[in-house]
Formats: structure tokens, C-alpha cells, sequence
């Protein structure tokens, strides 16, 4: 239906539509929506609870500061505090609904053939991606050296950052380094094994969402 | 400062400082749960993303001082972010939104100074990023509603926040960087 780059940029303006917008109704919809779209995505339980688990704390911090401090009466404060109350929630399973049904080097390819972004850049993000899993192996060995010499090293000290900032900058040369010697040529004219074409449909769907997102702001005013 | 090309190196160590960010970012959700949490008790939870926010903007002044080149600031912010939104950070999309906004504040700062004065961008930035990232979170989180009185403190402690974590604590960073001569080393 629609490519990754669709999907980013349908994930990006609904939720600029739910923070611009005071719609408890629309809100609520969205979020029934979404959910449905997250479990069609097949995910194991566990999973879709932990996105109610964490969502919901700050979604009631947010309902309760504002039904306490915010302006107008006692039903205005009601309204806000559930309006954004309920915002917290949509926009937490609007991007797990990108996140699930698109891998990151996927997004980031069709991002870069879409919108023609530079190869060097985006080849250098992906690489720098599968280094990922051995950032947090480097951090615990940071923490254990120190250790070793009876300090402890915290996420608050700068040395920490430091130390990992070295880090990167070393794997940083060696990961150009063997890019270069297996063939890759900064600004040089790349094919591409996988395209990830705009589709049609995925912008008709697109102004659709859209289109039908206004009308639904304009018949839930509440 | 003619330093604006774009080596594969650059771009690796951008996308590694981002993503070192990332799993930060991410590892400190909880932590502002807690915070969170606390502060909903008594009504106070808009404090609680004010006092904490300078930790999610740290990846762009100090990649900025670390490449040396325009824009730096905003693609490590967003880069962290969205590395956050796909490790599962709790803000879904709206990181990615927070990230544009937040690299763009820093940046400015770096802006002002035409790119030369790196040191002097650092502490701009901080009023820069507090001034833009306050506006959205205006709009975002609905902070109209709230009372004059309650935005000026809002506003205090954001900038305390992103004051020490993106300014003073980048800067104790930097110097550490500058002690071990390890950027000197890189020019070709």
C-alpha cells in the first residue's frame, strides 16, 4: 500500500494534527484506529501491553497536571487534561505502528532513493546502525575498566561520554576504512539491489487519511 | 570555516554520536517515569519533562563541537531521536518531531556565531534551545492553558535543565576531548 517513506511521512503529519488540534473525539478515535492497526501487525502480547504499561503513567501525569493547573473552569480543565491526557497515548502507538511494520535500514534506503539523499551519508548511517548491540558491550566495558581501578563511572559523569566519544571516533575510522577497501567510493554513482519506489496508491491513501482527518475534526469539536 | 564537506567518516562518527544518544535517551525514559511519577502526585508532572529535557539535547552541541560543521547539531538530535523511537522510547513519533525541534534550537545557537566561535555557539545554544523548545512544547503540550505565573517557572527550570546538562556538562566533556589532543590528531 504504501512504501516506508509514505508511511514516516503519514505517521509525521497525523501526529502534527494531534498536537495542533484540541479534540478529545478525534484523539480517542485515533487511538482505537491504531491499536487495531498495531495488533493486525501480529505482535505478541507481551509486547502490546508494555505499550500500555509505559504509556500509561504519563498519560495520566499529563491528564492530572493539567486538570489541576490549567486555566478556565472546572470543565475546560477536565477537557484539556483528558485531551492531552489522550495525546500522549495516540502518538505512542502511532510510532509503534511505524516502527513495527518498517526495519530501520529499509526506511532509511527508500528515504534516500525518494528524496535523493546523499549516498555517503545514508550508507554511513546504515553501517554505523549494525553498531548498535556493541555500543552497550562498550559502555559495560568502560564501566568495568574503571571499576578495576575502584572508580565507578555513572551517566552523569562526563569521563563516561568521553570515553565512549573516543570510542566512536576510533570505530568511526575503522568502519570508513574497510568501506573503502570493499569498494565504496564517496560520491560515486550507486545502483541499487532493492528499489523502493513511491506508489500511487500510498499518496492517494495518504490525502485520503488526511482529507478524512479534517472532516473528522470538524464533526468532533469536543 | 570552510569545513563543510562531508567525508564517509564524518558521517559514520555523526551517526555513531547519534546513536550513542539514542540508547541514552532511551535508558533514561524510565528514569523520567519515576521523576514523572513522583511529580504527578502533586500535580506538578509538567515539571518533570522541564527539569529533565537538557539530557535529550546533548547530542547536538557536542556533535557539533565534535565535526565542526554547519547543521551538525540538528541531524545528531534527530538521529537520536530516532534511534529512541526505535528502540521503543515511550514518545512514539512525537520524538521525531521533538528531535527536529530540538537539534534546530541548538543549532541556531551555533548559527549566531557564523560557525567560527564553537565555544561561544555552545552557550547561545542553550538559550536558543530553550527559547524554541519551550515555544513547541507551548503548542505541543497545550502549556496555554497553564498560568503566566506557572510558565515562567516552566521556563526557569527548562533552561536550568538544558543549562547544565547541554552546556555545562557538554563543555566538561569538550574539555576532556581538547586535554587529549584526539581531534587535533584528524586533520589530513
Amino acid at each position: 500500500m504504501m512504501n516506508a517513506s509514505q508511511r514516516l511521512f503519514l505517521a509525521l503529519l497525523l501526529s502534527l494534527e494531534i498536537v495542533l488540534t484540541n479534540s478529545l473525539g478525534f484523539n480517542g478515535l485515533l487511538l482505537l484506529v491504531f491499536n487495531a492497526l498495531v495488533l493486525l501487525q501480529r505482535i505478541d502480547w507481551k509486547r502490546y501491553l508494555t505499550y500500555w504499561c509505559v504509556s500509561i503513567i504519563p498519560s495520566i501525569g499529563s491528564f492530572w497536571s493539567f486538570y489541576l493547573y490549567a486555566q478556565g473552569d472546572q470543565a475546560a480543565r477536565l477537557h484539556t487534561g483528558l485531551v492531552m491526557g489522550s495525546r500522549v497515548l495516540v502518538l505512542i502507538f502511532v510510532g509503534a505502528w511505524l516502527v513495527n511494520g518498517t526495519r530501520e535500514s529499509v526506511l532509511l534506503q527508500s528515504l534516500q532513493q525518494n528524496l535523493h539523499l546523499s549516498n555517503t551519508f545514508i550508507y554511513g548511517l546504515i553501517a554505523a546502525l549494525n553498531f548498535m548491540p556493541r555500543f552497550k558491550q562498550a559502555i559495560q566495558n568502560i564501566q568495568a575498566a574503571s571499576q578495576m581501578r575502584g572508580e565507578s563511572l555513572h551517566w552523569y559523569q562526563p569521563t563516561i561520554y568521553f570515553k565512549a566519544l573516543i570510542q566512536a571516533i576510533q570505530w568511526s575510522e575503522s568502519l570508513a576504512m574497510a568501506m573503502t577497501a570493499h569498494g565504496f567510493q564517496e560520491g560515486a554513482k550507486r545502483t541499487a539491489y532493492r528499489t523502493y519506489p513511491f506508489k500511487k496508491v500510498g499518496f492517494c491513501w495518504l490525502a485520503l487519511v488526511v482529507l478524512f482527518s479534517m472532516v473528522l475534526l470538524r464533526l468532533l469539536p469536543y | 570555516m570552510k569545513n563543510t564537506q562531508w567525508k564517509l567518516r564524518d558521517a559514520i562518527l555523526l551517526a555513531l554520536i547519534g546513536i550513542i544518544f539514542s540508547v541514552i535517551y532511551f535508558l533514561m525514559d524510565p528514569l523520567y517515569q519515576i521523576i514523572s511519577g513522583g511529580l504527578t502526585a502533586i500535580g506538578l508532572q509538567a515539571f518533570a519533562g522541564e527539569l529533565t529535557i537538557g539530557v535529550w539535547m546533548m547530542a547536538g552541541p557536542l556533535a557539533a563541537y565534535v565535526l565542526k560543521k554547519p547543521g551538525t547539531a540538528l541531524l545528531a538530535e534527530m538521529i537520536g531521536a530516532a534511534g529512541e523511537m526505535f528502540l521503543g522510547g515511550y514518545w512514539g513519533v512525537a520524538t521525531l518531531l521533538s528531535g527536529l525541534i530540538q537539534g534546530a534550537g541548538s543549532e541556531i545557537g551555533f548559527t549566531l556565531t557564523g560557525y567560527k566561535n564553537w565555544k561561544l555557539g555552545l552557550w547561545l545554544s542553550t538559550l536558543t534551545g530553550t527559547v524554541v523548545t519551550f515555544a513547541w512544547q507551548f503548542i505541543h503540550s497545550g502549556y496555554g492553558n497553564y498560568h503566566f505565573g506557572m510558565l515562567v517557572l516552566l521556563f526557569i527550570a527548562r533552561y536550568c535543565s538544558i543549562f547544565f546538562f547541554a552546556g555545562l556538562l557538554v563543555s566538561w566533556i569538550e574539555k576532556l576531548l581538547d586535554r587529549s589532543k584526539f581531534l587535533g590528531t584528524e586533520k589530513d
